[in-house]
This record gives C-alpha cells, sequence and structure tokens, in this order.
C-alpha cells in the first residue's frame, strides 16, 4: 500500500517517560532540522506551486509523507503521545506570508478548543526553510 | 371537522436540506407577501376592531386559519421544521403601536428561552401591512439564537454590526427561533402598525423528513452561519451542525472532538476526522 493510502499510521515511540511529563508541562515539544534539506527545497518549491492557505494535496504526495509526515523523530513523538496506530493528517494548512510585517498578531487560541486533561491529537508545525526571529516565528500565528 | 376544530395539522414540507440548514445558521425565515391582500386587508380590519395585545379570537376564524395560519408556505416551513402533526397557535398576540415612536427598544430575548440545541416550537410573525423601516419594524439580528446571554445583559446595547430591520411588504410571514435577540425598530411614519405573533408546536420526534437533497454532504456542508460574528471562533459551527443533526434525528450520532474534527470548514483531502458515524454521504439513500 502507497503511503498516501494510508489512514493511520505505527511506529516505535521514541519518548520517556520524563520527555512525555516535559511535554505536559510545556505543552510543546520542538525537533529542530530533523528534516533533510533535500526535502526542505522540495517543500518549499510546492508551496510556491500551490500558494494557496490549505494545500492538502502535498498529503498525497509521497515524498512528503514519508519525509515529514512519518519522519522517525516526529512520529516517534505523536507514537508516544497519542498511542499505536494514529490517525495521519488530512488537512494542511499554509501560514505563508510575505515579510516584513510590522505588527504582530493578536495572543489567540484556535477556536474549537476543548480545555481538558486528555490529548486526543495534536497540532504539528513544519519549517521548511531557516525561520530566525526576523521572520516572524510563531509564538504561534 | 372545521379548521377551527382543528390542533394538529399536516401538509406537505417545503423546505431543503439546504434550507432546514439555513435556518439553523440565522435563526429565521422570511417569506415575503405571500398572504393575498384581501386577507391582509380583512385581518387589518379584524385588528381594528380588536385592538387589544392578544386578539386570540382571530385564531377561530376559518377565513384566517386557512390564509395566513396553514398557508401553504408558513406551513409547509413549518411541516420541514417541526414535524408532521405539528400543534397550531393556541395564543395570537398583536405588537401594535401607533408610529411614530422616536426611541428604538433596548435588545433582549423573550423570557422562559430556553438554549438549546432543540427546535420544539416557533414564533412566527405576520405583517398584514406593508411595513418599511419608517413604519419601526421588528429587528433581529441573525444568527443570534447561538449566543447564549440574558436580557438584562443586552439592552443596553446600541447598534450591533449584523442586525437587521424585517422590512417587509404587506402579506409576509417570518419563522425565527424564539431566543433570537430582536428589539422594536424606531419608527418615523405615522399610523398603526400591526404585527402579529403566534406559536407553533412539535408534536412528534424530529427527522428529516423535509425535501431531501440526493447530493447533499453532512462532510462538507458549510455550517458556519452569521453567529459566527459574535461567538469565540467556531462555536457556532458546533452549535449550528448540532441543531442540525437533531433536526435530522440524528443527534445521538453527533460529536465534536475538538480542534479541526467535523464539523469545522476546511479543504480535507480525506472525510474530516471526528465525521459523525452513520450520517448519510451523498446519492444515498437514508433508512
Amino acid at each position: 500500500m502507497r503511503m498516501s493510502e494510508q489512514k493511520t499510521y505505527d511506529c516505535k515511540p521514541t519518548m520517556t517517560d520524563t520527555e512525555v511529563l516535559e511535554f505536559c508541562k510545556n505543552g510543546y515539544l520542538m525537533l529542530e532540522g530533523v528534516v533533510p534539506d533535500e526535502v526542505n527545497r522540495r517543500t518549499m518549491e510546492y508551496c510556491d506551486q500551490h500558494p494557496n492557505m490549505e494545500p492538502s494535496g502535498i498529503l498525497k504526495e509521497d515524498w512528503f509523507l514519508e519525509n515529514v509526515i512519518v519522519h522517525p523523530a516526529a512520529a516517534g513523538a505523536v507514537r508516544s503521545l497519542l498511542g499505536a496506530n494514529f490517525h495521519l493528517p488530512i488537512l494542511m494548512s499554509n501560514h505563508r506570508v510575505q515579510c516584513p510585517i510590522q505588527s504582530v498578531g493578536g495572543w489567540h487560541v484556535d477556536g474549537n478548543y476543548h480545555y481538558t486533561h486528555e490529548l486526543n491529537f495534536l497540532q504539528v508545525f513544519y519549517y521548511p526553510q531557516d525561520t530566525p526571529v526576523e521572520y516572524g516565528t510563531a509564538y504561534c500565528g | 371537522m372545521r379548521m377551527s376544530e382543528q390542533k394538529t395539522y399536516d401538509c406537505k414540507p417545503t423546505m431543503t436540506d439546504t434550507e432546514v440548514l439555513e435556518f439553523c445558521k440565522n435563526g429565521y425565515l422570511m417569506l415575503e407577501g405571500v398572504v393575498p391582500d384581501e386577507v391582509n386587508r380583512r385581518t387589518m380590519e379584524y385588528c381594528d376592531q380588536h385592538p387589544n395585545m392578544e386578539p386570540s379570537g382571530i385564531l377561530k376564524e376559518d377565513w384566517f386559519l386557512e390564509n395566513v395560519i396553514v398557508h401553504p408556505a408558513a406551513a409547509g416551513a413549518v411541516r420541514s421544521l417541526l414535524g408532521a402533526n405539528f400543534h397550531l397557535p393556541i395564543l395570537m398576540s398583536n405588537h401594535r403601536v401607533q408610529c411614530p415612536i422616536q426611541s428604538v427598544g433596548g435588545w433582549h430575548v423573550d423570557g422562559n428561552y430556553h438554549y438549546t440545541h432543540e427546535l420544539n416550537f416557533l414564533q412566527v410573525f405576520y405583517y398584514p401591512q406593508d411595513t418599511p423601516v419608517e413604519m419601526g419594524p421588528t429587528q433581529i439580528v441573525p444568527g443570534t439564537h447561538l449566543v447564549r446571554n440574558k436580557a438584562r445583559f443586552m439592552g443596553h446595547l446600541a447598534n450591533i454590526k449584523g442586525a437587521i430591520p424585517t422590512t417587509a411588504p404587506a402579506g409576509s410571514i417570518f419563522l425565527t427561533v424564539y431566543h433570537i435577540w430582536h428589539r422594536r425598530g424606531s419608527s418615523t411614519g405615522s399610523g398603526i402598525r400591526n404585527l402579529l405573533k403566534y406559536f407553533y408546536w412539535r408534536t412528534t420526534p424530529p427527522q428529516r423528513d423535509w425535501a431531501i437533497e440526493q447530493d447533499f454532504d453532512f462532510a462538507t456542508a458549510e455550517y458556519t452561519g452569521p453567529g459566527g460574528a459574535y461567538v469565540e471562533q467556531f462555536r457556532d459551527t458546533i452549535k449550528v451542525s448540532e441543531m442540525f443533526l437533531w433536526l435530522c434525528g440524528r443527534h445521538k450520532s453527533f460529536q465534536n472532538l475538538g480542534g479541526q474534527s467535523w464539523p469545522l470548514p476546511a479543504d480535507r483531502n480525506d472525510l474530516p476526522y471526528g465525521f459523525p458515524a452513520g450520517l448519510p454521504q451523498p446519492q444515498s439513500v437514508e433508512l
């Protein structure tokens, strides 16, 4: 079965008790520079060719799925936090902006939040390009 | 049996899936100028002869019942939203005022409201006369039937962005969810303005027995309406979908898993995560 035909995925969990607890404390986990340059470059090209806000077609691309969505470091963390056979993404959003932007966004949480002790899904971000503070890194946005 | 002896009524539903969903989003439906002029004129005469606030005797008049209360357009909409054998009105109110009135009423919801996804009764208004903005038609805020608030916490509000005057030609009927925010408009015209108000009641459990659209897709339908302007992001989307599924008789399968799950609008490449089990898909026949 092609990767893009899979609805769920499983792999070896990579996080330890301490790391899971840290995630519970912080609410986020950063995996720096894990995706290879070639994939980042290809992703940038895809985004240039599909500059819309929801380029979900990239989730039909096996090269993207294999190297980003189920990248061992990312998928291992997801497997640790969401358990076995987690559901793969079906919607891709791109917070694509033209820099510079002088103003800063307003603090917010996205809608349809449920404040709960349960963790049934994860919101994940991928930077395909170097994103120093000069590029308006998200606190989330 | 004379019409005035009937307690319930049934007829063919007239609304489609999309129209029912629009009602869930907006909280009202306007049927413009559906009642014939002769009936409007006769109603005006009745109101002049019975200028009290509750002229319920008009509900014993077969000519009024047949041409207003069970008018095919109105009754067809009521049948769509409240189901078969809905209960007919037993109380008539007349918001009869002498225009002009300089002041505008305070925003409110009428008392004994139940903020709920259930729709067990409808509040219906009938304008027997032309009611342009000069005659101070009721103003409503579309979508606010989804915005829980107390009347005394909205009365101080002035102009609300998105509010509309229900201006309408004579013979117009409009249906509302009871707890939609509303107020009396100010008026600059002269004369009496009548606005008749009455209720229909559900007697059967909800089910999707209106005019079904074979290509209606529960997964991709747009559940976001004007109420989104007043609540936390997507809260109205969730409430609209819950109300719609309840009307479909599918409330047991309703779920919202949070985040980007169904029914949030998005360009997904698969069935939305959290899509309720058992909902019909396009082209399928609902059992």
